[in-house]
């Protein structure tokens, strides 16, 4: 690479990065230096270059394309189902109906007969829990060993090995 | 913001644009026929990697799918496509950056601006080289906005619009850029004098 002159070179630099950014060409004294100082030259050579240097081949191919599409059709797909969507507002339902409205209801009742808010609640929620507990384990065994345990009996089994391996 | 008038291409988008929202993914594909070959440009002279601009590039239009119903039609399609492509892109150096940190992961492969190989002195082969090795060195911020300036010739006012910043900050910011620039091809001349 060629010597530069120290510190005058870096003053002439500091205008050549200017002229650039003004889109300029180098004036009389500029224009002089570069001619004379094949360090600066070369340095201006560097940074005129940077614009060729981001003519890159097209990086945009028919393959990029088609895969892109592919992931868009598959998101469509998963939104036209709508499984989010519905599966929220069903799960508020379902909510306010196993476990809201009855403890309310047995909340109030509990609080009729013993007569303290906090205490009634807290055995409301209890006794929802484990009727819930009980009846969700039930419900289980009877999927593993009822008619509804035929596809999920071997998934089960299948996991359990899996775990003992 | 860009004006409607000034941007031609957005009479064509509008109707394409109604599809999406409508539900129909189909003119995507028009879409990114007419942005696809800047966008990924865009996003190599960001992340300098050809396969994660791809990655990047697929994750943009999948947003764009997402949010197409929040688009406002009467604003420019183009700038808005950009803007969610740089915020991924960086999202992207940003996950790097702590997993560089955690697992001193080695230097960027397979870079896009990497000195080409070519047999004998051709002078325009050596300035190209030089000129790629000088972006491989600079930051992702400063690689964007000289290719943003110089290469799309993009105004002051435009750079500020797509990557959300003061007037005052593009200007500073390009200087900085030209500066590392410069401190580069100086480290590159350093470099090549101490192989001599």
């Amino acid at each position: 690479m060629p010597e530069s002159n120290g510190n005058n070179c870096k003053h002439y630099r500091e205008q050549l990065i200017e002229r650039l950014l003004e889109s300029e060409p180098a004036p009389g004294p500029l224009a002089d230096h570069l001619a004379a100082c094949p360090a600066c030259r070369s340095f201006w050579d560097a940074l005129t270059g940077v614009q060729p240097a981001f003519a890159l081949p097209d990086l945009y191919t028919p393959g990029l394309k088609y895969r892109t599409l592919k992931r868009l059709a598959g998101q469509v797909e998963r939104r036209d189902t709508g499984f989010m969507t519905f599966l929220i507002p069903v799960s508020f339902l379902s909510l306010l109906v196993w476990f809201a409205i009855p403890l309310v209801l047995l909340t109030w009742l509990f609080d009729y007969w013993l007569a303290r808010t906090w205490f009634s609640l807290l055995l409301s929620t209890l006794l929802l829990t484990t009727l819930g507990f009980v009846i969700g384990s039930l419900a289980f065994v009877w999927l593993i060993h009822g008619s509804g345990g035929d596809q999920l009996k071997p998934r089960i089994e299948e996991i359990l090995e899996g775990f003992h391996a | 913001m860009i004006d409607l008038e000034k941007t031609p291409t957005i009479r064509g988008d509008i109707e394409l644009i109604r599809k999406l929202q409508a539900g129909d993914f189909q003119p995507a594909g028009m879409l990114m026929d007419r942005y696809g070959r800047d966008l990924m440009h865009y996003l190599a002279s960001i992340l300098n990697n050809r396969e994660k601009a791809e990655d990047v590039f697929q994750e943009t239009w999948s947003r764009v799918l997402q949010s197409i119903r929040r688009f406002d039609l009467s604003q420019p399609f183009g700038p808005w496509l950009f803007r969610i492509a740089r915020n991924l892109a960086y999202d992207q150096l940003r996950k790097e950056r702590r997993w560089r940190f955690r697992f001193l992961e080695p230097r960027e492969e397979s870079p896009v601006f990497e000195p080409s190989t070519g047999s004998g002195f051709d002078r325009q082969l050596i300035d190209r080289n030089l000129a790629r090795e000088l972006l491989a060195r600079l930051e992702p911020m400063y690689r964007e906005i000289l290719w943003l300036r110089f290469f799309k010739d993009r105004s002051y006012q435009e750079i500020a619009e797509l990557c959300h910043l003061p007037l005052g900050t593009v200007k500073t910011r390009l200087r900085r850029a030209l500066e590392r620039a410069g401190e580069a091809w100086e480290e590159i001349a350093g470099e090549t004098d101490a192989r001599k």
